[in-house]
């Protein structure tokens, strides 16, 4: 027990380690307070007004009933009388807001009407798996049995099961947002890294290992100490995600049932939310424990943080990929891994069960007993690993003994090349080689992206936009001014006739198919009529100008949006971090007060400056030279799948850009924001660089760069605006920057962008006169 | 070829680390000598430009060296005490490595440059014993092999002047007595300045020691003068086992061995006067003259 409590308390003093829990965990709250904010579940429901038609249902239903009659009569009214086109919600109720109709029909379907439909659901479910017994006929098959499972399930459900009709809020977001594993993986991975192998990367192995109570005993006590800490990192990465709902969002009462929550209205079991949160969360205990357990047997075994690292992430990779695999090839065996449980969507949303010997066996049960296995086997694995291993660099060493005993010619073939260059340039690449590896997969990863960001969104709206566009693209005339508006004209009228037509079919004056025919026409109509009066916006804009002597152009907006506004490229902003602050890394070691790798290198003439530069060139080489790559990628993909603006086309026909000087074209505001952001990549990773030149604290300068660079731009998604104005990459995201100078300057728009630039410039100004009279001082 | 160092100071705060040192070092080995905090380091890395200092100045061959900057450098080879080598370089990366950054081999081009550094690290590490490893990672090497490599660096390029801070530190006797012999052999045309608290490494290389305690030369002079200063007064002296802790106290005893048996200890003393009546006078060695230099009666 002592030696357990030990371990817990190794591993609460490494400050490295809280910092990056820390990070992670303020990560995780912002990812999920982003999400939760684009609200993709709420809209009326989470109005103020919903809450009034919805107490008003509760205090006088007869009256609800009756108001709510009152509005479908004067829609159907005006729908038939074919005033529909010119038909607007009454919003007596909404505030003008929100229509009063779409209020009451919100509270009848989604809590009147909520447990007649969840029971018209069920009712489905029981009679497809009865259909399915019906097919299957042989009982002794585990279809069969696990139909008939199922129909237990849901009958018992069925009769037994009412779900509350009051209002829900919240907690649809809430099942929504699913990245809390990857921070809480995250989390484990590190402290299962310092729990297996900081012992042996700091030297105390070896007498920790002489002990009595150092081999068996420390083994298990560490990975009780690993279990310790996966199960509390989860509860802590939970509460988290939890607090940042209810801090976000109204939450329904968790009495609910959670069979009121559209995810999980198929769950098996009869139980509230709140309890299906403790269900949920033993469950990510349960998988984080079995993550934690393995990726501790592999440390444990080979020693190195790399094949932790790298084991970790591909059993999360094997087991995101496995979820999503078919279910005709794996079965229900498919839901049988980390991810799953941990996000217990795929596992609780219905009923599952695996096919054992032709019978129908719980999910959770097989699992359980699998993971359980699992982790003992992890354990096993561990204790024998950790008291039979002996010596430093095991693997490093055997390799050496290997190619010892094959004698010469093997060691010669096998040994480590010898690079004979005299270049201090050569040797900061070499000392930094694993830059290359993260390039390419930054590459990859970034080309990803953008094939699927700049994808053509082929819907009804984008074509019809696309197809006017195409037409009227060019200079404004007022000849395309009068063609958007004759076709706007014909829209309405067959809009128009909807009434008329649709009495006609009704009374069988009108043939099917013609009229078949007419509703195509009214689809298409109304489709072109929302995309024509965008358009007419446009044009009206575009007049506005026309009338001042400034000749807009009609472009497509909505293609040139995606590429304003892509943001900033986070694949890039990690990269420059990681590129710049590693700069000094492998020199900042110190094992006594006075000596270091950086003090060998000022003693010899080319250890200051020339290293310095050289250190430089493969940090801003490298981040210059991936930005130049994105920036291709992006025109690349972007000219690919969708349009390119006429670059003579001046700034200003984009109404996002009406505050742009009257000369200035789409080409070369392009240039000249490409420009700034080439310019403000270069002084990011310059900044970065400096400050791991001048910060001696490796702790500080991780926590210091983190901050500075990721921290404003991850409180502005969260919904903190004013941390935009302190975002570093806005320099390298230069449309957001356009975009804030716009709204704030009364001295034009591209007069703040450069006082911004020239006082980063300043900043970095300084720091350079630090640094320089850092390198004449030797470095320290 | 001369190094000297005129009245140099350092201060961190309120603590005086050094203190108007000033001395004169021609080719030859000098050994700085001094407990913890006396101010070797501090010094040393003053002369190899990683500290400057609040006072004084450093000639080079009658030059401010702090004025002549990477050229200075460039004559200069330096063995710090834990080095904190790239684990993941190979022993003959490494040493090009440094050959690169100490540009040596910089009158030649092409593959005669490459061969004239080849050459120069095969004999270095012939000389340190580890051209057999030259193809191992540096995270393989046990400490001693660690700490010869770190010598091997700092002698590569033939610089006039080598800086070692501890340089015998962790090697087994066999390994130090090498290591010696070869720092003797290559400080005819050098000026050596080196750090130590291994005594017994300097007694017969040093040219001069200098002794530094809290920031200020104590004493400063070849061994062999420097242990005649405490002719009579080292003694050795039996005593009963009841007696030890009153000698202790009382002098400055260096070593105590046990006779089997008879209840009596050995004892060498440092003692102005002579400690007991059956004390006998020993030849004082360095070790006992720093003894006598830097510790009082309490053993402080």
């Amino acid at each position: 027990m002592r030696l357990f409590g030990y371990e817990i308390k190794k591993a609460l003093s490494n400050g490295y380690v809280i910092f990056i829990i820390a990070v992670l965990l303020a990560a995780n709250v912002v990812f999920a307070v982003v999400t939760y904010n684009e609200n993709l579940y709420g809209g009326t429901g989470d109005s103020a007004y919903a809450e009034e038609i919805w107490e008003l249902y509760k205090s006088d239903p007869d009256f609800f009933w009756s108001e709510y009659e009152r509005l479908c009569a004067d829609e159907e009214e005006a729908f038939a009388t074919g005033l529909w086109v010119s038909y607007t919600q009454p919003s007596d109720y909404g505030g003008g807001e929100i229509g009063d109709l779409t209020l009451f029909n919100y509270v009848i379907n989604e809590c009147i009407e909520r447990d007649s439909g969840y029971h018209d659901d069920i009712s489905a479910v029981i009679t497809q798996s009865e259909g399915v017994m019906r097919t299957t006929g042989d009982e002794n098959t585990y279809n069969y049995r696990y139909q008939k499972k199922v129909v237990e399930i849901y009958t018992y459900l069925d009769e037994n099961l009412t779900l509350s009709d009051e209002i829900f809020r919240g907690w649809d977001n809430y099942f929504y947002y699913g990245a809390e594993i990857m921070f809480t993986m995250a989390a484990v991975l590190v402290v299962v890294i310092l729990i297996t192998t900081g012992d042996y990367y700091s030297g105390f192995f070896a007498i920790e290992k002489t002990c009595a109570k150092g081999r068996g005993n420390t083994a298990l006590a560490k990975f009780a100490a690993v279990v310790f800490f996966s199960a509390i990192l989860t509860v802590i990465f939970f509460a988290s995600t939890l607090v940042s709902a209810y801090l976000t969002m109204d939450m329904s009462p968790m009495s609910l049932q959670i069979q009121t929550a559209a995810k999980y209205e198929l769950c098996p079991f009869e139980i509230s939310i709140g309890q299906f949160l403790v269900l949920s969360l033993v469950l990510k205990i349960l998988s984080a424990v079995l993550f934690a357990s393995v990726t501790a047997a592999i440390l444990s075994v080979f020693r190195r943080i790399s094949f932790g690292i790298i084991g970790g992430a591909a059993l999360l990779a094997a087991s995101y990929f496995l979820k999503d695999a078919s279910i005709i090839t794996f079965g229900q065996a498919k839901y049988l891994n980390i991810w799953s449980f941990y996000n217990a969507e795929n596992v609780i949303s219905r009923y599952r069960a695996i096919n054992l010997l032709e019978n129908s066996v719980s999910l959770i049960l097989v699992a359980s007993v699998i993971f359980a296995l699992l982790i003992g086997l992890s354990l096993a694995v561990d204790f024998f690993a950790f008291s039979s291993l002996g010596g430093v660099r095991r693997s490093m060493r055997r390799r050496e003994r290997w190619r010892k005993g094959k004698g010469e010619a093997a060691k010669k073939r096998f040994s480590v090349p010898i690079f004979k260059s005299t270049n201090v340039l050569f040797y900061e690449q070499y000392k930094r080689v694993w830059i290359i590896p993260v390039f390419i997969a930054a590459i990859i990863l970034k080309i990803s992206v953008a094939s699927d960001y700049y994808s053509y969104e082929n819907y009804t709206y984008m074509r019809n936009y696309r197809s006017y566009i195409e037409i009227i693209e060019g200079e404004y005339t007022k000849e395309k001014y009068d063609y958007l508006q004759s076709e706007l004209a014909a829209c309405e009228e067959i809009i128009a006739y909807y009434g008329e037509y649709e009495a006609l079919f009704l009374t069988g004056e009108y043939p099917t198919d013609e009229y078949l025919e007419y509703t195509r026409e009214y689809s298409a109509a109304t489709a072109k009529k929302t995309v024509l009066l965008d358009i007419i916006d446009t044009a009206d804009y575009l007049s506005e100008l026309y009338g001042k002597g400034i000749v807009g152009s009609f472009i497509n907006e909505l293609d040139y949006s995606v590429y304003t506004n892509r943001g900033t490229e986070w694949i890039l902003t990690v990269c420059v971090l990681l590129f710049g602050v590693s700069s000094f890394t492998m020199e900042r070691r110190k094992t006594s007060s006075s000596d270091s790798m950086t003090i060998l290198l000022s003693t010899t003439p080319k250890g200051r400056r020339s290293t310095f530069i050289a250190k430089y060139v493969i940090s801003a080489g490298y981040s210059m030279a991936m930005f130049i790559i994105f920036f291709a990628v992006n025109i690349v993909y972007y000219a690919k799948s969708l349009a390119l603006p006429p670059s003579d086309a001046l700034l200003l026909s984009v109404s996002d850009y009406s505050g742009a000087p009257a000369a200035v074209t789409i080409g070369e505001h392009f240039i000249f924001m490409s420009v700034l952001s080439f310019v403000g990549v270069f002084m990011t990773v310059t900044f970065c660089f400096l400050l791991s030149y001048l910060m001696r604290d490796g702790l500080t300068l991780y926590i210091l760069s983190a901050l500075i660079l990721l921290a404003p731009g991850f409180l502005e998604r969260a919904g903190f605006g004013i941390f935009g104005y302190f975002d570093v990459n806005k320099l390298q995201d230069t449309e957001s920057l356009y975009r804030i100078a716009e709204g704030n300057s009364a001295f034009g728009v591209y007069l703040p962008i450069i006082i911004v630039f020239l006082s980063v410039t300043a900043v970095l100004a300084a720091m350079l006169v630090l640094a320089e009279r850092k390198i004449r001082s030797g470095g320290r | 070829m001369e190094l000297y160092i005129e009245n140099l100071s350092k201060s961190y705060g309120s603590n005086k680390a050094l203190s108007s040192f000033t001395s004169t070092f021609k080719p030859g080995i000098y050994t700085l000598l001094g407990p913890n905090g006396s101010g070797k380091s501090t010094l040393m890395n003053i002369i190899t430009g990683n500290l400057k200092a609040d006072e004084g100045r450093i000639l080079f061959d009658g030059r401010d060296t702090t004025a002549q900057g990477a050229e200075f450098r460039s004559k200069l080879g330096f063995m710090p005490q834990y080095p904190g080598l790239y684990t993941n370089f190979t022993v003959g990366q490494f040493m090009w490595y440094i050959a690169a950054l100490k540009d040596i081999g910089a009158e030649y081009k092409g593959r005669e440059k490459k061969r004239f550094i080849s050459d120069q690290i095969d004999e270095i590490l012939r000389e340190v014993e580890l051209c057999d490893v030259e193809k191992n990672k540096i995270g393989t090497l046990s400490g001693g092999m660690k700490q010869r490599l770190a010598l091997a660096q700092a002698v590569l390029g033939n610089p006039s002047v080598l800086i070692l801070d501890e340089p015998t530190a962790g090697l087994d006797p066999k390994q130090r007595i090498s290591i010696r012999n070869f720092i003797a052999g290559i400080a005819l045309d050098k000026i050596v300045i080196f750090a130590t608290h291994v005594v017994g490494d300097i007694e017969h290389i040093a040219k001069e020691v200098i002794m530094l305690k809290k920031g200020v030369i104590v004493d400063s002079a070849p061994p062999l003068e420097l242990t005649r200063r405490i002719d009579g007064k080292v003694w050795n002296v039996t005593a009963d086992e009841g007696e030890l802790e009153e000698m202790q106290r009382k002098f400055r005893v260096t070593n105590i061995s046990r006779e089997e048996g008879s209840g009596r200890v050995m004892l060498r003393v440092i003692s102005d006067g002579c400690p007991k009546e059956n004390a006998v006078n020993a030849s004082p060695t360095l070790e006992d003259f720093y003894l006598y230099i830097f510790e009082d009666a309490a053993g402080n």
